[in-house]
């Protein structure tokens, strides 16, 4: 601050210092505070598994062939050529393995694709990717049905995973279960796509197979239905259990109270397949006979057709031609309707009109027995003329034989009795035709269809529905016929599928004959509805009904009435 | 964590999102022939609120490379000779155990690498077999090249990824 003087001059004023007072005040900033926050590790959480590989122990049973990649099938396998390289398929667990740790084994499996391209396990020909998803399929399951089409290679995608099963050590005991006349066809299979794994027929006298099935070690055996129930004894009192047990045509054991059914579900086993190309014949009850083997208690008579449908979803993998092969030749199926020649036609009558009358008279006696006996008789009539042997349906046969013969191609007829057969063998010498029916011996069976196959004077196959309708692969004929109708159409299908499978060159024209105003014609409309069935129950289809020849049915054959009432089976109501 | 380059396995990491659960981590272990021999998989990693602020835009790295990546790496039972990824930020694994990482792209992995980004910095040893483009981090980039073209003759190579996501899939259906 400056004083003032008002009495001094101005200019002293000017003249005086100046002094200057200062005052401090002191500004300390403020303490800080420090907040530490630690960055804290996310704890990780994990979850581990451990499996046990065995791909690389070194081959156990010698070594392989080489294979011929890319081959077309010659007609004896169910092969393709590769479609599609980039196709991976992979294993999905089945849903009735409940442990994650178990699961996980199959979702972390390497698609089959490279399973099988591995360097231990080679095959002769690259599969159809559907072949590589019913491996896939069948590897993981210890209850399965493999219910494809015939002619898709049901037998080659069960041969292909039991070795893969083999060679990962997860299968070390294995029964094949098959009708006997297939027991050549699956050991020539097997050593198609399974040369390295031993294989074993359970066969000779009762020493040497109880010996066979108490000790011998060999990882396959094959035993054909009939042996199984003779030996039933040991085989269902073995120390171990099998590892797997397949019945193929497991059609066999639909009937539950069957002693080849009773039998075949007391072997122990920690596996059950079952390969059929039908599960469902006449009624749902074929379905639930089989899941008795396959898994049993799944199904019962409770259940609605919608629960069953539910239930086997997870079991059954079936798949038809259509569905899976898109450049396969066509089957034309042909009905021709042939009128009876004049001796045939006026012997039916006469034959249906006493039988009727005959059957009338029976009144509350009549059974289904009586009924059957007239059908077979009038069905045989329309095949041939039991006093002068004419047959209107033989006279087309020669005629289009003649074709087939000039075209270099070869036939199958079919007919449900040898005495048919014989017949048509007589009429036909002049091509040189072959037998294969229930009174031709097992061991002379192959030799007539590689006869029939490499001979070109061969031109005709006459086989019975009974012996040729399952596991034989015909697929170098082009033409088949149905002399006489069977009462199954599965049956029938299975027949037609002998030559129309994977592998055949062309398209295959499937000859029906029916006798015009009989009773095959009625039988045939029958029949027509009861295919309906089958495709229903295993499709996405609405709820089906039984469609199957019952005994109304078969009364309404000729116009008769049912004595019992009429029958319902629970499941298909 | 150590290792021996004359072991014979594979290792597969992935780290991925899933949508309202965090990171989830699976490591699988093959054979030569491609079967699995050992899995680890996490329970699904939430960054915690400090974490998200603090580490910023770097928070994924730390997740997927740092918690996630290095924990199941320890957790190996057997030493593979080389580990695939498909997440060029799991390539900085290589740092932190002696077989080499290799980065699994279907195209070019410099087409990926970030302008900014120095090409010598972060960036591994490139390799194209059967029509793949990979990117080796670590220091045995010829060994890693011959094992890869070796096992490229049995699988396709990424066909292993697919594997451990159904299986994280699975296990967390499991768990929900």
């Amino acid at each position: 601050m400056i004083e003032s003087d008002r009495n001094i001059d101005w200019q002293q004023k000017l003249d005086q210092p100046i002094f200057l007072e200062i005052e401090s005040t002191e500004c300390a900033p403020p303490a800080t505070q420090v907040f530490s926050i630690p960055i804290r590790s996310t704890s990780v959480q994990i979850s581990s598994y451990q499996f046990e590989p065995n791909d690389e122990q070194p081959p156990a049973f010698g070594s392989n062939p080489t294979p011929v990649k890319g081959h077309i099938d010659d007609g004896n396998s169910s092969v393709a050529k590769q479609p599609n390289k980039k196709s991976r398929t992979r294993l999905a667990p089945p849903k009735d393995v409940i442990k994650l740790a178990d699961r996980l084994f199959y979702v972390l499996q390497p698609p089959m694709e490279s399973l099988l391209a591995n360097h231990t396990i080679e095959l002769p020909f690259e599969p159809f990717d559907f072949q590589y998803r019913g491996v896939a399929f069948l590897f993981p399951r210890h209850n399965a049905i493999l219910a494809d089409e015939m002619g898709l290679g049901k037998t080659m995608q069960a041969i292909t995973t039991i070795r893969v099963l083999i060679r990962s050590g997860l299968l070390k005991n294995a029964l094949l279960i098959c009708p006997k006349p297939l027991v050549t066809n699956w050991k020539r299979e097997l050593g198609l796509w399974a040369p390295e794994i031993p294989v074993a027929i359970v066969e000779g006298n009762q020493a040497k197979r109880e010996w066979q099935w108490r000790n011998d070690k060999t990882p396959l055996k094959i035993a054909n239905y009939e042996l199984v129930v003779r030996d039933s004894e040991v085989v269902t009192q073995l120390e171990k259990p099998f590892d797997l047990v397949v019945t193929d045509e497991a059609q066999r054991i639909k009937n539950k109270g069957n002693v080849t059914s009773k039998t075949i579900r007391a072997i122990s086993r920690k596996r059950s397949w079952a390969l059929t190309g039908t599960p469902i014949e006449n009624s749902i009850e074929d379905l639930l006979g089989i899941f008795e083997f396959v898994s049993p208690g799944s199904l019962n008579h409770a259940m609605s057709v919608r629960e069953i449908k539910n239930e086997i979803q997870d079991y059954v993998l079936r798949r038809t031609k259509d569905m899976v092969i898109d450049d396969m030749p066509p089957k034309l199926i042909r009905d021709t309707e042939l009128p009876l020649t004049d001796d045939q036609a006026a012997n039916y009558e006469q034959a249906e009109n006493d039988g009727v009358i005959s059957l009338s008279d029976m009144g509350s006696e009549i059974t289904i027995k009586h009924v059957f006996e007239l059908v077979l008789r009038l069905k045989q009539i329309c095949n041939f003329d039991p006093a002068t042997g004419s047959s209107s349906k033989l006279d087309l046969l020669e005629a289009d034989l003649e074709e087939v013969a000039a075209s270099g191609q070869k036939a199958i007829v079919f007919s449900q009795w040898v005495q048919t057969l014989d017949r048509i063998s007589e009429k036909l010498q002049r091509f040189n035709p072959l037998s294969y029916h229930g009174r031709i011996p097992s061991k002379k069976r192959d030799g007539i269809l590689a006869e029939f196959k490499e001979s070109p004077d061969r031109t005709v196959l006459l086989m019975s529905y009974g012996a040729g309708a399952v596991g034989l692969n015909l697929q170098f004929c082009r033409y088949v016929y149905l002399f006489d109708r069977w009462w199954n159409p599965a049956v029938e299908d299975q027949a037609i599928n002998r030559a129309h499978r994977i592998g055949v060159a062309g398209s295959v024209t499937v000859t029906r004959m029916i006798s015009v105003g009989t009773i095959e014609q009625r039988i045939h409309e029958i029949l027509e509805l009861k295919r309906e069935l089958f495709n229903e129950i295993l499709s996405d289809q609405p709820t089906p009904t039984n469609r199957g020849l019952t005994r109304d049915e078969i009364f309404g054959l000729f116009n008769l009435k049912t004595p019992k009432g009429t029958i319902e089976r629970k499941a298909a109501a | 964590m150590t290792s021996h380059i004359s072991a014979s396995e594979f290792g597969y990491l992935i780290v991925s999102e899933i949508n309202g659960l965090g990171f989830c981590g699976g490591l699988l272990l093959v054979t030569s022939a491609g079967r699995p021999i050992e899995f680890h998989c996490t329970a699904p990693v939430i960054a915690n609120r400090a974490q998200q602020i603090l580490y910023g835009a770097t928070l994924k790295e730390f997740l997927v490379c740092d918690q996630i990546g290095v924990s199941l790496l320890e957790k190996l039972k057997q030493p593979p000779n080389v580990v695939l990824v498909q997440d060029r930020q799991l390539g900085k694994l290589a740092s932190t155990v002696d077989f080499p990482v290799v980065l699994v792209d279907q195209q070019r992995p410099e087409v990926h690498r970030p302008e900014s980004q120095d090409p010598c910095e972060d960036s591994g040893h490139l390799l194209e077999i059967a029509n793949q483009q990979f990117e080796v981090f670590g220091n045995q980039a010829d060994q890693a090249e011959q094992i890869l073209r070796s096992f490229a003759e049995t699988l396709p190579i990424s066909e292993p990824f697919e594997r451990i996501r159904e299986a994280i899939n699975e296990a967390h259906s499991e768990a929900a």
